[in-house]
């Protein structure tokens, strides 16, 4: 049964790494739009929220014609405020958990689907294997449990998996500030983690390998355009 | 907290803009359309607007025009929404009183309207266009936190007098400027009614 009911997507901000003066739900990503990808994956999901600010008006557009009932949250003060700020203000008034993920990323189907069923009222983080290196790194090991938990964050030695952005919280873990998430989140560890396999577009080199892997690989379950 | 809602009529609790379908009947649904749409959209003031689309209007028999706006689409999630909220929620429309008199007694709650003077059947004269900044100054007195649900240009000095704002576009796209003045853009009436339930 599908217990997570509300989804908050995180997609305000300007993506200036990127740079291609467009906000990062809406690049292309072999033929398809990033948002569009994450609608697709997200399409059982009761609630979701949609936070703008960069271009709002363009993501507003394009996103309540592929889905008529996310409700968007504006943050006109994007560009001086952090994703934490952004979430918060979404998850304003929402007395139950949710997951959170970025605005750009692409997260494959069937890793987010098995990261679902273990969504049950206590957080969860999202880790994948690193492939940046200026990514935030986690430290993790087993419990007695045998569930793999998330001991640390930190960014200055590559480990063997990073976060991603993602997780499955509710509203007391965040604090309404400018600072990263998982700085928050750190006040919690340990916290149980779950492998999810995703592609994080940050950079042009990211958006070239996520072209290539979403074309010729196998691996991703996504529908091609 | 006592919260207020606050919602427009047109093209936000009904499914349909009211004038035009009323602009039928003479065959100037087109026409009326038009200037509907520029309206929302801020071309022209709301005011000239609507006393130009009412002078137009006027030949159309008041007990005519009540049958059209009494077979007006609502958004029933809406209108469900208000029924279990009467004490939150107001109707605050541009639209004349002796116009809209059957849905606000469908609506069942309380309103803020335009006002307009009768006889034989006949609309004589629009006495009071209703500025919707009003209705918010009344309301702030009786409510500590006053939320409003629009999307055109007429609604922009509720929103700007608001706590919190929802450019709702269930008809059309909201306006470009309800949108700044916005916490929340939201185009699905169960979507809407969720986040209100969230805000009560």
């Amino acid at each position: 049964m599908q217990t997570v009911k509300n989804v908050i997507i995180g997609a305000a901000g300007i993506g200036s790494r990127l740079g291609m003066n467009m906000p990062k739900c809406l690049i292309y990503v072999a033929g398809r739009r990033i948002i569009e990808y994450q609608l697709e994956l997200l399409k059982n999901i009761e609630n979701i929220r949609i936070v703008v600010g960069y271009k709002e008006e363009e993501v507003i557009e394009v996103v309540s014609k592929l889905r008529s009932d996310v409700v968007f949250v504006r943050n006109p003060q994007y560009a001086f405020t952090s994703t934490m700020q952004s979430i918060c203000l979404a998850v304003n008034g929402l007395n139950e958990p949710f997951v959170m993920i970025d605005g750009d990323t692409i997260i494959d189907q069937e890793s987010f689907n098995s990261f679902l069923g273990k969504c049950n009222n206590t957080p969860i983080i999202g880790i994948t294997k690193s492939t940046t290196e200026d990514a935030v790194f986690v430290s993790t090991e087993n419990n007695e449990h045998g569930d793999l938990i998330v001991t640390e964050f930190q960014r200055q030695e590559p480990k063997e998996y990073e976060w991603t952005g993602i997780c499955y919280i509710n509203q007391e873990h965040l604090i309404d500030k400018n600072m990263f998430v998982f700085k928050s989140l750190e006040r919690f560890l340990p916290i149980r983690a779950e492998i999810i396999d995703c592609l994080e577009i940050d950079t042009q080199q990211d958006l070239s390998n996520a072209n290539r892997r979403i074309n010729s690989s196998l691996m991703f379950n996504f529908k091609k355009a | 907290m006592k919260t207020a809602i606050c919602f427009d009529l047109d093209g936000t609790i009904t499914k349909q803009e009211i004038l035009p379908l009323i602009a039928r009947e003479i065959d100037l649904h087109d026409e009326i359309s038009v200037l509907t749409d520029a309206t929302i959209r801020g071309l022209i003031p709301f005011q000239k607007s609507f006393r130009l689309r009412c002078r137009l209007l006027d030949a159309v028999p008041v007990s005519r025009v009540r049958q059209i706006v009494e077979n007006t689409v609502l958004n029933t999630d809406i209108v469900e929404f208000i029924n279990e909220n009467p004490e939150n929620c107001f109707v605050v429309s541009g639209n004349l009183d002796i116009w809209i008199e059957p849905l606000l007694e469908k609506i069942k709650c309380r309103h803020y309207v335009s006002n307009a003077i009768m006889e034989n059947d006949k609309l004589i004269s629009i006495s009071k266009v209703l500025d919707k900044s009003t209705a918010i100054e009344e309301l702030r007195d009786k409510f500590e936190r006053i939320i409003v649900v629009g999307e055109g240009m007429n609604d922009v000095p509720m929103f700007e007098l608001a706590d919190i704002g929802i450019a709702y576009g269930g008809v059309h796209f909201p306006n470009s400027t309800v949108i700044q003045l916005s916490r929340y853009v939201v185009f699905d009436g169960v979507a809407l009614c969720k986040l209100l339930k969230t805000l009560l």
